[in-house]
């Protein structure tokens, strides 16, 4: 499955999400992967699902209780450089 | 670029004392109040969304991010306080663990979108490998300014 439409989403939408965008942006360009990513209000989170591949979540609040239908992967790596290889790793393998 | 903001070395504290995230966030909120860049509102809001939100990072050196929404906020800035006795915060996306953190970032955010660039270089900054233990290694806070300017190029 391609991933074409990648949402970013933290839990109050200050700052956060839209940095973990930013850097998820150029990780993807290193890899060649042509993918849009936004970053989302938690309170859109259900209408912004509908419309795409992969939530890249900064809060656990994000996931619970809820069925959004897409792959969910944790976006701390983005913020803390720790793990950033594996979570590339996992969307490059989601991408095939 | 005006919405990059100036470190400014008086919100800037090396070796804070401080028993508690809720201490370190009154403490750097004081000089954010007194320099105009926060209302008064704001350490209180800053609690609450930590309550909320926990900001805390297992960066090299474990730091913390505390802030809140931009109408507590009158001008973009940061304060930074350095810990010789770790205080603990519990982690961002991950609110039961919790973290020992040796540097708190406060970030006093007006305008999100604008703000998102020097947002990231401040993370960018917090993944360079060696920046935050040699930032924790000065003791006064204009050098602590100094190489937070050279480190986010501002």
């Amino acid at each position: 499955m391609a991933i074409k439409n990648i949402i970013v989403a933290c839990g109050s939408g200050v700052a956060t999400s839209n940095i973990a965008a930013e850097k998820l942006k150029d990780l993807l360009r290193d890899r060649n992967i042509r993918a849009e990513v936004r970053a989302v209000d938690i309170k859109s989170l259900e209408m912004e699902a509908r419309h795409a591949d992969l939530l890249v979540t900064i809060t656990p609040y994000a996931t619970r209780d809820q069925e959004l239908g897409i792959k969910v992967l944790s976006g701390i790596p983005l913020l803390t450089g720790v793990g950033v290889d594996q979570l590339m790793e996992q969307i490059v393998e989601l991408n095939k | 670029m005006a919405t990059l903001p100036i470190v400014n070395e008086a919100l800037i504290l090396p070796s804070l004392p401080a028993y508690s995230s809720q201490e370190v966030i009154v403490h750097l909120a004081e000089p954010l109040k007194a320099n105009q860049y926060v209302a008064p509102s704001y350490p209180q809001a800053v609690i609450e969304r930590e309550r909320e939100f926990p900001t805390g990072l297992p960066t090299e050196i474990p730091v913390a991010l505390p802030h809140t929404e931009a109408r507590h906020c009158y001008a973009a800035g940061i304060a930074v306080a350095t810990l010789d006795q770790p205080v603990t915060f519990r982690q961002m996306g991950a609110p039961d663990s919790l973290i020992d953190v040796e540097m708190v970032f406060m970030l006093a955010i007006s305008d999100p979108k604008a703000q998102v660039e020097w947002l990231k270089r401040l993370i960018d900054f917090f993944q360079g490998k060696g920046n935050l233990s040699a930032l924790k290694r000065f003791s006064n806070s204009a050098q602590m300014a100094q190489f937070l300017r050279t480190g986010l190029g501002v």
